[in-house]
């Protein structure tokens, strides 16, 4: 167990700095001058000059990535460009937002797609074909257009939720769960078909299993079997899917964030990138990045949980 | 060209092809095609609906919302193809070689594609966006650089897949180069794999590229592309619908096709390459010409009483009959033994008294009475209520049959709580208690432990263990040493023993080794070919079988060998498929008995004196031979 964890620790650090560094090297190439941009180009070049030194932008990229590190590896991304803003601070208050937004998607996606995929694997033909034509619809449909679709249903037809915007856990909790629920549905029913799929194929290998059969023998009562005992066993690669999935949903939450002006990470990256603001795309990368990290090292640990065998290897 | 006329033959690819086919086509000549050019809006009929003038209605400039998805279409496809263009040319040539050559290279590359598909897309896009925003190319080919690793991945599991086959090897051996091996044996018996993933990243790359659309990077306005006619549609959602089921519409359309197409194209290289399953003439023959005898009644007294089983399981677009026409009796307290070769049926005999039959299997014919309760009409209550707890059963490889994520305890209070009620504690109890009557030591500690963690011999027993859990009356044991060393088997058949003397349950002792149906039984059913063949007392049948195949049988076994200096005798041939049964008698073919009235018809099971039945036209003659070499 420990290894497994180890051994994701050691891919987890390359991750951080291959983000981090395709980040600052991209920007790094930007044609464009932060400083003209920030002082409008009636500002002198001395000016100009002057702001370059004091950000640091005269600097060779590895000698600018550096320093960047350093300070990171502190927890100082620097300061907005746009609003000299501290990037941890701005971050801070948004990354509520976009983690309520993917883990309750992604917690969409895993029940659905479980619920969906486990019908198709117990029932009949005909079920499973309706299950699948489901999840392949869910595939084809775009995210935004849907948010925009239940948008229209149910905040304009049937005024039940709030179409946009966003309530803080502190503020209420009922306005929070309300202004959540169009945008983690929204986000999750994407990756409904992906886990429906996984689940439909692990399910109809594992009911073939011969334990399955001595359960039976023993009398056991057949939703136990496929809830307690199919399902435990196919959650193991289900599991490693939702790893995968969290990192798409963590990417998605940038369209659906705009879709329903939500003020979390994803809607800042999408001004900041048309702001060239620099400090707070990078934030936005490593925070991303680190959340993809700890994502796979909970589902490592949840496997070790549900495989016995891979606990003592 | 082959694969496209297959496609064409499946209705859903077909309509998707062409739909997709028809996409392209509006795009490529949508100056031609459309009605209107994109941005012509002439201010009046805006955000109506569809009318004959506007097909698919108009937006708020009166634009004609058919020829701006017409156009739009253009930058869609243009888009897609760049990333996917981009993914298979850095992507496939990475997954084959790294497939085909594996060691160091290949773990290397697969490092390197983990870390690829933890990177979060979406911002990568972004912050090349914003290095450059005017060329949108960029964007899309670092979108088709971010798709490689998955793609790098799944060809590479292809092409292993493919890689240890003989003609592979051939080849090898022909001296061919592995660049001209990878080219022109894997890539092509990889193409099906290929084709699904070019679907699906076309139909993820249309996504994506339109929801870049839609935050507005791409295509700008007055200009149409599907992702931004999207984001105009949802500011005039509350005037107009039509907007937004069109430019949605044809995106989910279009993604829905990709997907059917990537489905067909699994399916048909699944089969291209596993080969159609085809059903032998004969077996259609012999299902026409079986001979319906007629059952006997259940035997009132017995506790199990089968009669004329029939087992059928799937064969092709019919069925095959596996079993045909047992009769089976076992009365309270017996110990029964059944023996035959692998492929005689068995197993399925065993399965079926449980209603466990495995894959398709069912009971085609016949009846099963348990203790005058008729087994076959149980409903799924009644069943779950009758196994365990009247029947008890222990598979042939004690490891598979149990949970691998359950711990020894959890698996038998399971069983425990499956015929009654019992709290934590009863239930630990009761555990314990039953590891300790198939005499596991230290039971306390065997119950904390995962089944990976026990030895053959203790999961075994453990096996046993939960069988009795609802103190069945008929233990059903199906090879229940085969998977054993042969130090453990003799423990195993002593605690069987003992446990059927203690408890007075009966025994179905299901074996291919003649010495353990000694050990164990007081009655003998011998199975060839899906039928009883003989049945006898097992001294008996020892002393002098009353069928051919009963004396090969007892020769071959091992154990019954005194002389090591002979070979070891073998029964020439091997059991038939059940679909190529003859009419006649099923082992005549292996048999040295054989003449022709063998082949005539079918061989009825006939009393050669009581409780002895033998399937054997000659069978007095055999006994007068078994009766001579014992003279001798």
């Amino acid at each position: 167990m420990l290894r497994l964890v180890i051994r994701r620790l050691a891919l987890a650090v390359p991750l951080v700095f291959v983000v981090s560094f395709i980040t600052f090297g991209l920007v790094a190439l930007t044609p464009g001058d932060p400083a003209v941009d920030l002082l409008g180009t009636s500002a002198s070049r001395a000016a100009d000059a002057a702001l370059d030194r004091q950000l640091g932008f005269n600097r060779s990229i590895w000698v600018q990535y550096w320093h960047w590190l350093e300070k990171a590896v502190h927890g100082n991304f620097g300061v907005s460009l746009l609003n000299q803003q501290a990037v941890t601070t701005q971050l801070n208050q948004r990354l509520p937002v976009t983690l309520a937004l993917v883990i309750g998607a992604t917690l969409v996606a895993a029940v659905g797609g479980i619920a969906l995929g486990t019908l198709s694997a117990t029932h009949g033909v005909r079920v499973g074909r309706t299950t699948d034509a489901f999840a392949m619809l869910g595939f084809a449909i775009p995210t935004f257009w849907l948010g925009i679709v239940l948008v229209d249903i149910f905040a304009v037809k049937l005024p039940l939720l709030p179409a946009t915007g966003w309530v803080p856990l502190s503020q209420s909790a009922w306005g929070w769960l309300k202004s959540l629920v169009l945008p983690v549905v929204t986000l999750g029913a994407g990756g409904i078909t992906a886990v429906t799929k996984q689940t439909r194929d692990a399910m109809r290998e594992t009911l073939t299993r011969e334990y399955v059969y001595a359960l039976r023998a023993d009398g056991v009562a057949e939703w136990r079997i496929v809830y307690v005992h199919a399902l435990r066993n196919a959650a193991i690669p289900i599991l490693t899917l939702l790893g995968t999935i969290f990192v798409g949903l963590l990417g998605g939450s940038v369209i659906v964030e705009q879709v329903f002006t939500l003020p979390g990470l994803g809607s800042l990256a999408v001004t900041a990138t048309q702001a060239h603001d620099l400090p707070v795309i990078e934030g936005i990368a490593v925070y991303f990045a680190l959340g993809v990290v700890v994502v796979n090292l909970a589902v490592d640990l949840l496997y070790g949980w549900l495989n016995p065998k891979a606990r003592v290897s | 060209m082959k694969l496209l006329r297959q496609l064409l033959r499946r209705p859903l690819a077909a309509v998707s092809l062409a739909i997709l086919t028809a996409i392209v086509i509006c795009a490529i000549f949508a100056p031609l095609l459309a009605p209107d050019p994109p941005n012509y809006g002439p201010l009046v009929h805006i955000l109506a609906g569809p009318s004959w003038s506007h097909p698919l209605g108009t937006d708020e400039l009166g634009r004609d919302l058919l020829s701006r998805l017409m156009y739009g279409a253009r930058p869609a496809l243009l888009q897609t193809l760049e990333v996917v263009g981009t993914t298979l040319l850095l992507g496939l040539p990475l997954g084959l070689v790294s497939g085909y050559v594996g060691g160091r290279l290949d773990r290397v590359v697969m490092r390197a594609v983990d870390v690829g598909m933890a990177i979060p897309s979406m911002v990568v896009i972004l912050i090349v966006l914003s290095v450059f925003p005017t060329d949108f190319y960029i964007a899309t080919i670092a979108l088709g650089v971010l798709l490689v690793p998955p793609l790098v991945r799944n060809i590479r599991g292809a092409v292993i897949a493919v890689r240890g086959e003989l003609f592979v090897d051939a080849a090898r051996v022909a001296g061919l180069s592995r660049g001209r091996i990878v080219v022109r044996h894997i890539l092509p018996r990889v193409q099906g794999p290929v084709l699904v993933q070019v679907t699906l990243l076309s139909a993820i790359a249309l996504l994506f590229t339109s929801g870049l659309g839609y935050l507005g990077f791409g295509v700008q306005p007055p200009n149409p592309s599907w992702g931004t006619m999207v984001g105009e549609a949802q500011r005039y959602i509350n005037q107009d619908i039509w907007m937004l089921v069109d430019s949605g519409g044809v995106l989910a359309v279009t993604v829905l096709c990709l997907g059917l197409l990537g489905d067909a194209i699994r399916d048909l290289s699944v089969e291209a390459w596993t080969g159609g399953v085809t059903r032998p003439a004969a077996a259609a023959a012999a299902a026409r010409e079986r001979l319906v005898l007629p059952a006997s009644e259940p035997d009132p007294a017995a506790l199990l009483s089968v009669r004329g089983l029939q087992v059928s399981f799937p064969d092709g677009s019919g069925e095959v009959a596996v079993v045909d026409g047992v009769d089976l009796d076992i009365a309270a307290g017996e110990t029964l033994g059944l023996i035959g070769e692998s492929g005689c049926g068995k197993t399925s005999v065993a399965r079926s008294i449980m209603q466990l039959l495995r894959g398709n299997g069912r009971v085609s014919g016949g009846r099963i009475m348990f203790d005058g309760v008729d087994v076959l009409g149980l409903d799924a209550r009644e069943l779950r209520q009758f196994r365990g707890s009247q029947v008890g059963y222990i598979s042939q490889e004690p490891h598979t049959g149990l949970d691998p994520t359950f711990r020894v305890g959890a698996i038998l209070r399971e069983a425990l709580r499956a015929h009654g009620s019992y709290s934590r504690q009863e239930a630990r109890r009761r555990a314990i208690e039953l590891l300790e009557q198939v005499r596991l030591p230290d039971p306390e500690r065997v119950l904390a432990l995962y089944p990976h963690e026990l030895s053959g011999g203790m999961a075994q027993r453990v096996a046993i263990a939960r069988a009795l859990a609802g103190k069945p009356r008929l233990l059903i044991a199906d090879e229940p040493t085969t998977a054993l060393d042969v130090t453990v088997q003799a423990e195993i058949l002593d605690l069987l023993r003992s446990l059927v003397s203690e408890t007075g349950m009966a025994l179905l002792l299901v074996s291919h080794d003649c010495w353990v149906i000694a050990e164990l039984c007081t009655r003998v059913l011998v199975m060839y070919a899906g039928e009883v063949v003989e049945e006898a007392p097992v001294e008996a049948l020892f002393a002098a079988p009353a069928h051919p195949y009963s004396r090969r049988l007892l020769q071959a076994d091992p154990r019954a060998v005194t002389d090591d200096s002979k070979p070891l005798p073998t029964i020439p041939g091997a059991v038939p498929p059940p679909s190529t049964w003859p009419r006649g008698c099923h082992f005549k073919d292996r048999c040295d008995l054989a003449r022709d009235a063998c082949a005539a018809a079918p061989v009825v099971l006939t009393e050669l004196e009581s409780s002895r039945r033998s399937r054997c036209l000659y069978a007095h003659e055999l006994l007068d031979q078994n009766l001579l070499t014992e003279v001798r």
